[in-house]
């Protein structure tokens, strides 16, 4: 016993010594993850006039009817709230695209409004960023859809009337009157639609608003990424010393706890000081745990709580580095499995976003099993940790197979 | 020719040899595609949406609420998801199994009437659990949904009046003559400025991705083959290389390295259906390859350790993938974000324009690693080849 209290100790000592280096790597990593993270968050609070989606409008918009059609656009209807439309010229829109300042941007045909009016309907055509793999196309896509549904609908209507008028001989008066009320109708209908929906914003239960769903899914993320600043400590390249401890009865078992132990420690408390901060200063990001940790006593709970998530990451990624036998393939274990397993988790894009059965897949990785604890255990709810435990022991028990393996002097 | 070709392989092989040595190296690289193409299939075959979004009508009886919901059609946007009661639909929105519900409210058909007679009805209640853009975007897509019944509803009403007493007009010829146009083509056409890439309705945000991972993996590939040259050059194995031949060396073998994950991306971009041309891909991948060899060679001259280095990159890949568009396009810092070559390669493969902004960042990157590797690192390393000089 008092040998493995002498290699705790020594193992306590080495950390400490190389923490300084240790605390600058995550610092850095983390202010970049909160930089990261609070672009991300502003991006989609649409209530800011800064994070609208712009799009642009190009062609021939001087006609009276569409002149107006596009000013009640901009100052009556909802969109306006969360898109915002420019005039300018094709050269531009097209430059403005490229750069990024513009979602997308509209050409208009010459005698637009005309071609609608008498059926012959010239399209506009939407432009879109050619950007890669993100939202906007198929966002933008879906409205575009939609207006071209409500431009159709108002189109039926209006035509299917003046026929009928023809047919039962309406003198043209009456018609052209009947149709500007039903044009009138149709452009109060479409301006105030909000009225006929009613949006209420349910308690959060289980599931997670935007912010707070990416604040515990770059929680877990950065509990991956603080691992690897560890990376010196961690990475074993030579097992002569593990051979002598094992020669001198401290067996891998042994080894490796007082491996994991100092380990845990650097990322428990890097995990404790960040909850606590947030959970402090983090009222302003609209985090749901910030109203129910507020005391002494909350922020000593939250802490505990925060040991079987700390616990599993850092487990996860120490079996990871015994199976490294140099720094640069562990490097690249780590980051391709930290970014392969957050993607397939959820934190990039929201799990929803995915079909059903990568979501099951999901549910059983030890990073979605860390999420879903985090995400209840902020808050202050009993979370089931046991799938949290089956995860710590596997990885344990894993790691100490590896480095028994290792001792026999074979490499993995 | 052949012995040239042979040569070649030979150099090819020599720069290569660390990593392919590496059996875990080429597993990684291996499974690359294999991932790749399951995922794709998993996307293809099943539904997937930005929003998931339960439907469920008041009054299960209510034929014309239920017509509505079976007319819902999901897109890559919403995926649409039936639902019996209005319970479930609340609790699957608290318990995040679905980010909204959408309730039609008992007697659709009858508040559709109240509202054409000037009424004040509310049709649809929607169950959020948030307000961001995607749902306000959503709830255009509710409008959408019931405008057609409001729509009819309009027409009916105005052509009744317009009519003379004495004219007696059937709901059917109303209907007949309404539905004559229901078939116009869409007003407004979607369209790239580049005219290869593939129509929006094609395009899955989350197999679109793919293309950007497969960068950041490639980028990675080049770093590790910038540390392994490190950590040679620090056992001495270049000493008797000036550090000029050295720099050559090292950027030979970053590219090499590159290339052959290169061949593994095109597969899995191919497997994945993100591939545009050939041309527009080989170039596109070999500009990316250059670019990101002079890169590590920048970051290597900096970091000069493999340890520094290996601190470094989670930073350098987290920046890679939020910075670059993989997942998110944001706009916040563009003189970082064009030193990053996979947001150079992502764009450049939609944008045939950007192919010379990445032949002059392989010559500006070249000639940064030229000057650090000469100047600075020079200092540092000895070398044979100057001690003899």
């Amino acid at each position: 016993m008092s040998k493995f209290i002498r290699y705790l100790n020594a193992q306590l000592k080495r950390t400490v010594k190389v923490y300084p280096v240790i605390l600058i790597f995550t610092c850095l990593i983390t202010a970049c993850v909160m930089v990261l993270l609070s672009v991300l968050l502003s991006q989609n609070n649409s209530k800011e006039a800064d994070t609208k989606i712009s799009v642009g409008l190009v062609g021939d918009t001087s006609e009276s009817y569409l002149d107006i059609g596009i000013s009640v656009i901009k100052e009556f209807d909802s969109t306006k709230y969360y898109i915002e439309l420019i005039e300018m010229e094709q050269d531009e829109a097209e430059k403005r695209l490229l750069s990024g300042e513009l979602m997308g941007y509209i050409v208009v045909p010459e005698d637009f409004v005309e071609s609608i009016v008498s059926g012959e309907n010239k399209h506009l055509t939407y432009y879109t960023d050619n950007s890669p793999a993100t939202f906007g196309p198929t966002i933008m896509n879906e409205i575009v859809n939609i207006i071209s549904d409500l431009l159709i609908e108002a189109q039926s209507g209006i035509y299917s009337m003046i026929d009928v008028g023809e047919k039962y001989e309406v003198d043209d008066e009456t018609v052209d009157d009947a149709v500007n009320e039903l044009n009138l109708e149709y452009i109060s209908t479409v301006l105030g639609r909000e009225g006929y929906y009613d949006v209420q914003f349910i308690g959060i239960g289980n599931g997670l608003g935007f912010t707070d769903y990416y604040f515990y899914a770059f929680f877990t993320l950065l509990l991956m990424l603080w691992g690897m600043t560890c990376i010196h400590l961690r990475i074993r390249t030579d097992m002569s010393l593990p051979r002598l401890l094992k020669s001198r009865g401290v067996g891998a078992t042994s080894q490796v706890i007082c491996d994991y132990i100092p380990y845990f420690i650097i990322m428990y408390l890097s995990a404790v000081v960040l909850a606590l901060l947030c959970a402090k200063f983090g009222k302003g990001m609209g985090l749901a745990f910030t109203e129910t940790v507020t005391g002494a006593g909350d922020y000593f709970m939250l802490a505990v709580r925060l040991v079987p998530a700390v616990a599993v990451i850092s487990a996860m990624q120490f079996l990871l580095y015994e199976m490294s036998t140099n720094i640069i393939s562990g490097v690249l274990l780590q980051l391709v499995t930290t970014v392969g397993l957050a993607y397939a988790s959820g934190f990039f894009y929201p799990l929803s976003y995915f079909p059903k059965s990568v979501r099951t897949v999901a549910e059983y990785l030890p990073t979605r099993a860390v999420f879903n604890y985090a995400s209840t255990a902020f808050l202050g709810k009993n979370s089931d940790a046991l799938m949290l435990f089956i995860f710590f022991v596997a990885f344990i028990v894993l790691s100490v197979a590896v480095r028994t393996y290792r001792m026999r002097g074979d490499r993995v | 020719m052949i012995k040239q070709l042979k040569k070649a392989f030979v150099w090819y092989y020599m720069l290569n040899k660390r990593l392919i040595k590496k059996i875990g190296f080429l597993l990684i690289l291996a499974t690359i595609p294999l991932l790749t193409f399951s995922f794709t299939n998993f996307v293809d075959t099943e539904e997937t949406g930005i929003l998931r979004i339960a439907l469920v009508a008041e009054d299960a009886e209510d034929e014309s609420a239920k017509e509505i919901i079976a007319d819902c059609e999901s897109s890559t946007a919403f995926a649409f998801e039936a639902m019996d009661s209005v319970e479930d639909a609340r609790i699957a929105v608290e318990n995040g199994s679905v980010d909204a519900a959408w309730i039609f409210s008992t007697d659709f058909d009858g508040k559709v009437e109240s509202i054409v007679d000037g009424g004040d009805e509310s049709l649809v209640t929607v169950y959020a659990v948030d307000d961001g853009i995607f749902f306000r975007a959503s709830r255009e897509k509710i409008f959408s949904v019931f405008l057609p019944k409001i729509s009819y509803a309009m027409y009916v009403s105005h052509t009744s009046d317009m009519l003379p007493e004495e004219a007696t007009v059937s709901e059917e010829e109303l209907n007949e003559y309404y539905l004559k146009y229901g078939d116009e083509e869409k007003i407004i056409d979607f369209a790239f400025l580049d005219s290869e890439q593939a129509p929006v309705e094609d395009v899955n945000f989350l197999t679109s991705t793919v293309r950007g991972l497969l960068a950041a993996v490639m980028l990675l590939c080049g770093l590790a083959s910038t540390m392994y040259f490190i950590s040679d050059e620090k056992k001495g194995t270049y000493s008797w290389l000036t550090s000029k031949k050295r720099l050559t060396v090292l950027l030979s073998s970053n590219f090499a390295a590159l290339f052959m994950a290169g061949v593994f991306v095109a597969v899995s971009l191919y497997l994945s259906h993100n591939f545009t041309s050939l041309l527009r891909e080989t170039v596109a991948l070999l500009l990316f390859a250059l670019c990101a060899s002079a890169f590590c060679a920048i970051l290597g001259a900096i970091f000069g350790s493999v340890g520094r280095l290996s601190l470094v990159l989670p930073t350098m890949l987290l920046a890679s993938l939020v910075l670059c568009p993989v997942f998110f396009n944001i706009n916040i810092a563009k003189p970082i974000q064009v030193l990053l070559p996979p947001y150079l390669y992502l764009y450049a493969v939609n944008d045939i324009k950007m192919v010379k902004w990445m032949v002059l960042y392989a010559v500006c990157a070249t000639a940064v690693a030229y000057i650090l590797y000469c100047v600075v690192r020079n200092k540092e390393v000895p070398s044979l080849s100057k001690k003899r000089g």
